[in-house]
């Protein structure tokens, strides 16, 4: 049943990469770089509650090269990665210590650190420590963004698993 | 309610404010800087002192273009698809830099009045 996995870790890339393409299409609503919604990180968190780590890295790293080929420059991919590697491994922790009733929360903290992760090769790239003020801004940003990812993922969840529940060998 | 979810809300409420008290604090402290720096790629390009203007100007950068005002300093023109250091304003004081990461460009001001270009700002 090997076809049927990769079918369905295909078909949530795509689904990622067209989240972040709708996302790419909504202008920014803030003053701040690197505020958005951060609707693909939906994607990642369906991929490993239903899957598991190894498959939602995959997609993650799928869709942060595909969608930096298609409309983003060599520097986008940069930040994409740092943001992605930040809350992916956010996410891992967040497996650990919350529970699913709680994806609001984790919604939060994947938020918090994507744009922490953001932030660090922000600095890195103009070396100037002070663009971390906009961190503060971006914390606060996360809290909305993140509840409303988190309760997405939630709701996303169960109905996959309700409808993955028949399919043998996932 | 759930404990848990107390717990959290909690943490999260505090972080939030936290926060916001960084960003009220930062904006307090640092009103007395008017030294503006503007940093290319990493590089200091220009540095002028914002009491000192008189007439207003603009300073051309590669990708950006910088209006400079007595005691405050914007970027009016960018090149990059977002303008968000267009949306970023005016700057008047050292807590909020100016940043547009497209053309990597960093505007802020500074307290630090060491060879300052005094030239420019006549």
């Amino acid at each position: 049943m090997k076809t049927r996995k990769y079918v369905l870790m295909a078909l949530l890339s795509s689904m990622a990469l067209g989240l972040y393409a709708l996302e790419c299409v909504i202008p920014p609503l803030t003053f701040i770089p690197g505020a958005k919604l951060g609707l693909a990180n939906i994607i990642t968190m369906v991929a490993i509650y239903i899957f598991g780590k190894k498959e939602a890295f995959l997609i993650l790293m799928m869709r942060i090269v595909i969608a930096s080929m298609l409309f983003g420059q060599v520097m986008s991919m940069l930040y994409s990665v740092a943001g992605g590697l930040f809350s992916f491994v956010a996410l891992c922790i967040c497996l650990k210590f919350i529970e699913r009733s709680s994806m609001w929360a984790t919604g939060i903290i994947c938020a918090i650190f994507h744009n922490l992760g953001q932030i660090v090769v922000a600095v890195l790239v103009t070396q100037q420590l002070s663009i971390a003020y906009y961190f503060l801004f971006l914390v606060i940003i996360s809290m909305i963004s993140g509840v409303f990812t988190g309760v997405c993922a939630d709701y996303c969840i169960t109905y996959a698993q309700k409808i993955l529940k028949h399919q043998k060998g996932l | 309610m759930k404990k848990s979810t107390k717990v959290l809300a909690f943490c999260f409420s505090a972080a939030a404010i936290a926060a916001a008290a960084g960003i009220v604090y930062l904006n307090a402290k640092d009103t007395g800087k008017k030294i503006a720096c503007i940093y290319e790629d990493g590089n200091l390009v220009q540095k002028i002192d914002l009491t000192a203007v008189r007439k207003a100007y603009t300073i051309e950068l590669e990708g950006n273009i910088i209006f400079v005002e007595n005691g405050q300093i914007s970027v009016i023109e960018a090149d990059c698809p977002d303008k968000l250091c267009i949306k970023q304003g005016a700057i008047s004081n050292g807590a909020r830099p100016i940043v547009c990461l497209p053309n990597n460009v960093v505007i802020k001001l500074t307290d630090d009045d060491d060879d300052v270009d005094l030239t420019q700002g006549a």
